[in-house]
Formats: structure tokens, C-alpha cells, sequence
């Protein structure tokens, strides 16, 4: 018998679903303003104090597959996708063993964490801006949807994300294609001074210097950029922050171009990369940003000794977004809690003025399908995109030394753009500083092999220090289109714990993502002879991501990228929200998060997702003062 | 020659600039006196145990390092050089400190209740009228003092300048992590603040348990050092309200006084002859401690490139003392540590 639904005692401003980075950040901008927030999160909060993030630490240390959500085990009342379950898909089966159920023909090879903080726990912390282009790739290249709004439009918000999250870069050495960063950036100056180059970003730039190479007949010179990053280094002394954070700071007496955020629970903690590399899934010392940091200052923030603005609820499961009687407005969110894994649960509803949800793009989708709600376009749930990640590999003519600092710290940005997106997908290209370990498993796969070559004792050390050093990698993270077919779906007979639908994945890898990977692998030949790397590149039929095109084989993985689900758009037939987040359906309902984006070029979706948050805060505001909504 | 004996040869009505910039490098070496020891009960803590203590150690030596900082910007400001990697500069332990009720022993010893005993006697705050002495240092509190009325009297009379290599001084790009600030010595008025950051930081008041210009409702470590080390001792929190008297009577701060390693206290490589295992293992260590105080000696005197390599020679000198202390020491069943010897030549 379950219980009648109790409404939370108090009625707030705004009810958000999900404590992750958009969850915080729209948070944070509202609590300043004076509104009071709830934010129910379907976690746990596990790693939310330091014996709790050191134990997430330690946990992850014993794990013997390093996956990206390996220090963060989840709870059953409310799962998430565990990599280790997908498999390759065979004769349309659907693999429905983990959370998921992926129906195919690919699998989708990425996830996300379910615990207050979010995917940001264990992101790369990334964070590049989208490129001009990006935004209009109807107009400029016959494909896809433009967004509504231009990258000018969305640059002001950028900057605020750069603040929030912290992000080390060095704009004038920042190149883009068609671009010249002096004129691009304006005089803009990221917060910190760029993290320095791993050794073997460094040799590799210094041996591709001046290289060419050809694609759909036009030359296209490789060049290695820095890659902004969202870690502590060292602070810009001419940075200048936002006009809105610079009256912030001065009127708190705190005024500084930027001081570094430390760890969410320490302050002397987290302040500088130490080059830990294992950045994924944890950084041990929180020089990383996540958004426990914003979730903890939003907390915090009780403006003169009053009450707090905003409350956190941590294993708290929205299960309906329920509509009023004329369907234009969201009346509540009904959600179960619950106490340990698998035990009971008490219903609850929460009230607000304005409904945010962002919970990510697969379960912002889900809970949108289950709920019936802001699907009038049949955009909901569509369009789920990745940047499936081609890898090759070899060894280089001399020690190059990976593992030492941050995943990347640079990439090729050649191929972000070009006239060949008519054809084929845009990529960018990490320099992986990371050995082999995402293509083989190395070092452990090359111990077992040297082992089994009947190599052992000072033998066996001095040909690992000899191959290991010289592991070599390139990520071709390929551009991937918006296709109504790549969709999260949910379907009666796919229930977890508490009967909730389970999110079932629809996934295919199309030939322009595949006419991108012939390209990327031949470009990659020729780079790898150029800068003497014997190619490795090996890639085994048995993987979940291989696939042939026009008879040779390839394979991706999936680059922790979900995005497109609740896309944006011009207007309610093509797509689910305006370019404030605002769905076109119901005058208080946001979805916030990358599912929002239609396309989103190379660009790793995070930092973009934190701008377009910013935007729908400040259209939340204006809705709650009972301003004139915001064109556009 | 131990620290005790650096303040008393010194002349406490700091005649002249000489005597100053003799003052401030004492700071500089006083501030690098209490590292090793701190140092000493951090590392022994068995990883993933005591991770409040652990915490609050941790955030005090931070502050040490940032309160060696800002001694060496005022000397770099005023003429200076600030040495730190020479012999001598760095004491061997046990050594020994004034305080107001006498001088007394510092040793290293891993995390225990007599070393948080003796980090709080370290540490203890000076009643707030105690003047400066004209003789002999008693108490910390005073040897700062003295420095400040001399900024204040020589700058009065014309006798220093505060423009000397600007290029040295250590700004926030260079050195961020931990409460405080790290303040550029321009003028008197930075000088000044410099040395209240160093002493309201540290040693607090003994009629307030905050640092000065701090409350309750700032983030992470509001309370002056000897307060953070009651905490441990007490194993239990200050909550809002608590004061000197009442002693800490928030949360429990739990504390497993077991959970460290057995080190003996204040190792000497001496004790094992050249070719001994354990020697190298001690000489390694040391030399690393040489090397990152070279890289911070330089830092601090316009190399600050030099900076940023002291951070990995910092974990890599810890990584060397945790090793130690894994080793037996062969007498009575304690194991080895860092000695923080200066490395003969």
C-alpha cells in the first residue's frame, strides 16, 4: 500500500531535478537573486565530504577496471549505465544486462553518474568553446539545423562559465580554424595561465611542425593548440572577469583578477594540477573542477545570517512532471525518496514557481517521455549524439613518457572545420597522454604480452621501460549529426528498482561519421610516418564499436559526450525549447544540459552546456520578476 | 646553532637596517623550524585514518609556508636576500624554542598526543600586552613586534626603502594554496601587513580563538593555529559561541591515536654507517629535502621558475619519508623517518 504523496512543506521558487553542473549553476545565479531553490537529486551524495571523497578515492584504487564511474558505485533505487555492461550488439538483440537497454545496430558506448556533483565527478574537465561555424551548419554546409542564436550571442556566457568553472588556457597561443586568435578573442584572456603541455603533446607538435595534408583537395597544415581546461593552474594577472562577477567581488571586499576555488570541502586543497593523470574518473587533490564545488557555495549562501536559499535533497527520484488542467504550465513535481539501497520509499511533491530539469540528456529525456510532457515537436528523446572516437596507435622513434599530467593538455585543431563538413564529420584530435591504455589496456595488456613471450625478470623491465615510454595515441573525436532515429526511448517492459522505465537507447553510426573515419585514419597514416610512430593501430572484429565501411574495418568508443536529446531550436515544430531553455510547451518548464544542444561541432558539450545554463537562469529571473521574456 | 640561540644574539632594539634584515631572516628560519615536525606527524598518519587531524596539520603547515613567504617579501623589499639552503638555516632536531614560559624542546615524532602536545606549545598565543623586551627575546609575539616597530622607526627616519628587487616578490600566480594572502611588499603599509598576516594567522590572541578578521561564517580555517591543535587534543570541534575558556565543545572530531607509524624520534643518518641500506634510504631523503629548499631559496630570490619546480621535489620528499617510514630502525621495534639533516657536501 503505498502512501498518499506529501507536499514538501515549504513552496519554493524554483524546483530543479538534478545536482550537477547546470543544476548548480542555475542554482547559484538564482540564489543570488534572492529566490529560494530546491534541488532533488536521484543519488547519493557520497563523495560530498572529505572522508566521503577520500574513500571514493580509495575505492576507485581497488578497482581493477578503471572505468570512468569506477569510484562512484551506484545505488539501485536509482542506477546508472556501467560501461562495463554494453556489449556489441548482435542480430538485433537488444543487450537490456546493465540499465540500458541498447537496441542498436550500435551500442552506445558512454555514460553518466548519478550522485549529487554529477558527470562532473569524473569528467576530463575539457572545456572548449564551439566555433562560429558550428552554429550555422545548415547555412554553411547543407547539413543538420543552425541554432537560433550565433556565437556572439552566446560568447558573454561563455566567459561566465570560464569563471565559474575555472579554465586554464592561453588565448593568444589558442588556435582555431579560420581564425585569428588575436582577433577572435578580442583581448580576452582565460582566468588561469595554460597548464603546461605534457612532454608528449610537446615532442609530437615539435615533429609535426610544418606538416601538410590533404583532404578532399585542400591542404590543411596540422596544428597543435592548447586545450582549455577546467583544472587549477596558475592565475592570469590580466585576466578581467565578467562585468557581473567584478561588481560581485568588489562589493564583497574580495576583489582579485581570479583566485583559484579549491577543493569544495577545503579551501588550502585542490589549488594546483600536481599531475596526478588520473583525471578520469577522480583527481585526488580536486584541482578539478566539479560541480560540487558551485552546489557547496550555493548552499552556503544565506545573505546576512538569514535562511539558506537553496536545499539539496539528495536520493530523491523525480518520477512525474505533472501539467495543470489547460496543459500550458507544470504544477508539481511528484518524486520517491528513499534511504538505502532497495528500501522503502516515501513519495513526496515539490512545488514551485518555475521547473528546471537537468538531469542529464538521456534521463532529462526519460523523464519527459514518462511524464508526457513537452513533446509536441516528437523532438523529445531525439537526436542523441556522442562524439564516437576513432583511436590509432603505434610507437614512437623515441621515449615520449606518457602518463605524466593531465589526460590531454593539447590537440590538432585542424580539422574542427573546414569545407569537407558537406561530406564528412569534423574532428578534433587529442594528443593522448595516456599510453595505449584506452586502446589496449596498456601497460597491464603489454606486461601479459611480454610475459607470454616468455620475457621475465630484468628482460621483461627493460623491454617494458622501452615500449611503455613510447606508447603513443591519437583520439579522432569525430563531429556526429543530429539523426531523429539515435533516440532514448522508454518502453513498459524495461523497469527498474522503484518501476520506473529504464532509458532504451536506439544507436547508428552514419556513413558521414563513417566517410569521417576513412579520412581520419588516412590522415593519420601519413602523420605517423611523418613524426615516426610504427602504427599499432589493431582493431578487433570482437569490439563493441567496430565497424567496416567501403570494405576496410574501423572502430570507436564512446568519448563520454551525451548530448542533442531536448534540442533547441527556432521554433516548436523543430525542436523542444527556444535558445533560453524555455520548452515550447509549457511557459514554466526549462531543460537544462546538453541535450539542448542541436549541434555542437567538436567542441566537448560541458562548457557550452554551463553558458546555455547561465542564459536559462537569467530568463528564469526575468520570468519570476514578471519581466518581458527575452526574444530570441 | 639552534633557533633559541639565533634570537638571542640578535639585537632587540634593531638599531639599524642590518639588524632588521637579520631579524627577517630569523622570521624566515623560525617559520622553517616548525615544517619538519609538522611534517613529521602529517606523513606518519596511516593513510585513510585521522582525516580531520589530518586535515587540520596539514592546513597550519600550509600557513607556515606562506608566513616564510611573506617574511621573504619584506626582506626582499628592504635589501635582503632570503637564505634558505645553506647549513645551519634549517635546524637539526630536537631543537629548541622560546616561548613566554620558557624555552622548550621540539622534536620530530610521528602523530601522537605528545606531538600535538608540543605543536601546541609551538604554537601558543601571546597575551596581548606583553611588551617588547629590551634584552632577550621571551616569546615569539615579541620578536614580531620588535620587527614591526622597527619598519615603522626606520622608514620614520629615513633609513630603508621597500623598492628593492620587485621582481622577487612572490605574487598569487606564484604561491595560492591556503587561507591568507600572499601580500607584495611595496611600501611600509604592505610591510606591515605582512607581518600582522604572519602573526595574526598563527598565533592568534589568547582572548580570541578566530584569526583576526576572520569569523565563523568564513569557509574552512577560521580559527588561529593553537586553536586548531586543542581541536585534535580535545577530539572534539569549536562550535559558533565557544570561546578560550570553554575549550572546544562542538562535534566530535574523531581521533585514532594508534593510527600512525611507530617512528622514532628524531632519526639521525649517523647511526648507520655509509653502505647500510637504511643510510642511503636517509641520505636520499635528505637530499631531496636540500634539493626542494634550493628551488625555494632560488624562487625566492628572482628565479620563480624555480618555484614550480619545488612542488614535485616536495612529493617526491614525501614520498621518500613514507617510505623511511616503513623501515625498521633496529631499536626497540620502531620503524625509521625523515631527519632533516642538512646533507654534507
Amino acid at each position: 500500500m503505498s502512501k498518499r504523496p506529501q507536499s514538501t512543506e515549504e513552496e519554493y521558487d524554483v524546483v530543479i531535478v538534478g545536482a550537477g553542473m547546470s543544476g548548480a549553476i542555475v542554482a547559484l545565479e538564482l540564489a543570488k537573486a534572492g529566490k529560494r531553490v530546491l534541488i532533488l537529486e536521484a543519488g547519493r551524495a557520497l563523495s560530498d565530504d572529505e572522508e566521503g571523497w577520500q574513500s571514493a578515492v580509495d575505492y576507485f584504487y581497488t578497482q581493477v577496471a578503471k572505468v570512468p564511474n569506477s569510484p562512484y558505485p551506484p545505488t539501485s533505487s536509482a542506477p546508472q549505465p556501467d560501461v562495463l555492461q554494453y556489449q556489441r550488439i548482435k542480430d538485433g538483440i537488444p543487450n537490456s544486462s546493465g540499465y540500458w537497454v541498447q537496441r542498436g545496430p550500435q551500442s552506445f558506448g558512454s555514460d553518466y553518474t548519478r550522485t549529487k556533483g554529477g558527470t562532473t565527478l569524473h569528467w576530463l574537465a575539457c572545456s572548449l568553446r564551439m566555433l562560429p561555424n558550428d552554429f550555422k551548419m545548415n547555412t554553411n554546409y547543407g547539413v543538420a539545423m543552425d541554432w537560433p542564436i550565433e556565437y556572439e550571442d552566446l560568447r558573454p556566457y561563455y566567459e561566465l562559465a570560464e569563471y565559474e568553472i575555472g579554465v586554464a588556457c592561453d588565448a593568444d597561443a589558442y588556435w582555431l580554424p579560420g581564425g585569428d586568435p588575436k582577433t577572435h578573442w578580442k583581448g580576452y584572456q582565460y582566468p588561469m595561465k595554460a597548464i603546461p603541455s605534457s612532454y608528449v603533446a610537446k615532442r609530437f607538435a615539435e615533429k609535426a611542425k610544418g606538416l601538410k595534408v590533404d583532404v578532399l583537395g585542400k591542404d590543411y597544415t596540422i596544428r597543435v593548440t592548447p586545450t582549455p581546461q577546467g583544472r587549477n593552474g596558475m592565475p592570469n594577472p590580466d585576466y578581467v572577469p565578467p562585468a557581473k562577477i567584478k561588481k560581485e567581488l568588489e562589493e564583497a571586499r574580495k576583489y582579485t583578477p581570479y583566485k583559484p576555488q579549491g577543493a569544495f570541502n577545503d579551501p588550502m586543497r585542490g589549488e594546483r594540477c600536481q599531475g596526478n593523470a588520473n583525471c578520469v574518473p577522480i583527481c585526488p587533490v580536486q584541482a578539478k573542477y566539479s560541480a560540487l564545488r558551485t552546489l557547496h557555495r550555493a548552499e552556503r549562501y544565506h545573505p546576512s545570517g538569514g535562511s539558506r536559499y537553496v536545499n539539496i535533497k539528495t536520493q530523491s527520484v523525480a518520477t512525474r512532471i505533472v501539467r495543470n488542467a489547460d496543459n500550458s504550465r507544470i504544477d508539481h513535481i511528484e518524486y520517491l525518496t528513499y534511504q538505502q539501497d532497495l528500501g522503502p520509499t516515501v513519495p513526496g511533491i515539490a512545488k514551485g514557481k518555475v521547473y528546471v530539469i537537468a538531469a542529464h540528456a538521456v534521463e532529462t529525456a526519460k523523464l519527459c517521455l514518462m511524464s508526457g510532457v513537452a513533446n509536441s515537436s516528437d523532438q523529445m528523446g531525439r537526436n542523441l549524439m556522442d562524439h564516437p572516437t576513432m583511436l590509432t596507435w603505434g610507437l614512437m622513434d623515441e621515449p615520449i613518457w606518457p602518463f605524466r599530467g593531465p589526460g590531454q593538455t593539447n590537440a590538432i585543431a585542424s580539422f574542427r572545420d573546414g569545407p569537407f563538413r558537406s561530406d564528412h564529420s569534423a574532428c578534433v584530435v587529442p594528443i593522448d597522454n595516456w599510453g595505449w591504455i584506452w586502446g589496449t589496456f596498456a601497460p597491464g595488456s603489454t606486461v601479459g604480452q611480454m610475459i607470454g613471450e616468455g620475457k621475465i625478470g630484468r628482460d621483461l623491465r627493460q623491454s617494458l621501460a622501452n615500449n611503455v615510454s613510447r606508447q603513443f595515441t591519437l583520439q579522432w573525436e569525430l563531429e556526429q549529426l543530429p539523426e531523429a532515429r539515435n533516440r532514448v526511448t522508454i518502453d513498459p517492459n524495461y523497469l527498474d528498482a522503484l518501476g520506473l522505465p529504464r532509458p532504451v537507447i536506439n544507436y547508428s553510426i552514419s556513413d558521414y561519421v563513417r566517410r569521417g573515419m576513412e579520412t581520419a585514419f588516412n590522415v593519420s597514416k601519413k602523420i605517423f610516418k611523418h613524426v615516426g610512430v610504427a602504427d599499432q593501430t589493431f582493431y578487433n572484429p570482437a569490439n563493441m564499436g567496430y565497424l567496416e565501411f567501403n570494405g576496410k574495418p574501423y572502430e570507436f568508443k564512446g568519448c563520454g559526450h551525451l548530448v542533442g536529446t531536448h534540442r533547441l531550436g527556432s521554433n516548436p515544430e523543430n525542436s523542444v525549447t527556444n535558445s533560453w531553455l524555455r520548452t515550447w510547451d509549457h511557459e514554466n518548464l526549462y531543460l537544462v544540459g546538453c541535450g539542448a544542444m542541436p549541434t555542437w561541432g567538436t567542441s566537448n558539450p560541458s562548457l557550452t552546456m554551463a553558458a546555455l545554463a547561465y542564459r536559462a537562469a537569467e530568463s528564469i529571473l526575468r520570468d519570476l520578476n514578471k519581466e518581458k521574456p527575452l526574444r530570441l | 646553532m639552534m633557533l633559541l640561540h639565533k634570537l638571542q644574539a640578535l639585537d632587540t632594539e634593531v638599531p639599524d637596517l642590518d639588524s632588521l634584515k637579520a631579524h627577517l631572516q630569523v622570521a624566515v628560519e623560525l617559520e622553517m623550524t616548525t615544517l619538519p615536525p609538522y611534517l613529521c606527524a602529517l606523513y606518519s598518519i596511516t593513510d585513510g585514518t585521522n582525516i580531520e587531524a589530518a586535515g587540520l596539520i596539514r592546513s597550519v603547515m600550509m600557513e607556515e609556508m606562506l608566513h616564510i613567504i611573506l617574511a621573504a617579501n619584506v626582506l626582499n623589499a628592504i635589501g635582503g636576500s632570503p637564505v634558505l639552503a645553506k647549513k645551519g638555516v634549517a635546524p637539526e632536531y630536537p631543537t629548541t624554542l622560546p616561548q613566554s614560559d620558557g624555552a622548550f624542546s621540539i622534536s620530530l615524532q610521528p602523530f601522537s598526543r605528545a606531538a600535538i602536545t608540543s605543536f601546541m606549545r609551538i604554537e601558543l598565543p601571546t597575551p596581548v600586552d606583553t611588551p617588547p623586551e629590551t634584552d632577550d627575546y621571551d616569546t615569539i609575539g615579541q620578536f614580531y613586534a620588535a620587527i614591526k616597530d622597527a619598519l615603522v622607526r626606520l622608514h620614520k627616519a629615513k633609513k630603508i626603502r621597500f623598492d628593492h628587487h620587485p621582481e622577487r616578490q612572490v605574487d598569487p600566480a606564484d604561491y595560492y594554496n591556503g587561507h591568507g594572502k600572499v601580500i607584495q611588499v611595496t611600501d611600509l603599509e604592505s610591510a606591515l601587513q605582512a607581518i600582522n598576516e604572519i602573526m595574526d594567522q598563527g598565533e592568534g590572541t589568547s582572548k580570541s580563538i578566530y584569526v583576526k578578521g576572520m569569523s565563523k561564517d568564513d569557509l574552512g580555517y577560521h580559527l588561529a593555529h593553537y586553536y586548531r591543535f586543542w581541536e585534535i587534543n580535545a577530539g572534539r570541534r569549536f562550535k559558533a559561541g565557544d570561546t578560550t575558556a570553554s575549550g572546544p565543545t562542538g562535534n566530535l572530531l574523531p581521533v585514532d591515536w594508534s593510527a600512525s607509524a611507530n617512528m622514532i624520534s628524531n632519526p639521525q643518518s649517523g647511526w648507520y654507517a655509509p653502505g647500510d641500506p637504511r643510510r642511503d634510504m636517509m641520505d636520499k631523503c635528505n637530499a631531496m629535502w636540500k634539493e626542494m629548499l634550493r628551488a625555494l631559496e632560488d624562487g625566492l630570490n628572482g628565479k620563480k621558475d624555480r618555484l614550480v619546480r619545488a612542488v614535485p621535489f616536495m612529493l617526491e620528499l614525501k614520498k621518500r619519508a613514507k617510505s623511511l617510514m616503513n623501515v625498521p630502525s633496529g631499536i626497540a621495534g620502531t620503524m625509521l623517518g625523515p631527519s632533516f639533516e642538512w646533507p654534507e657536501e
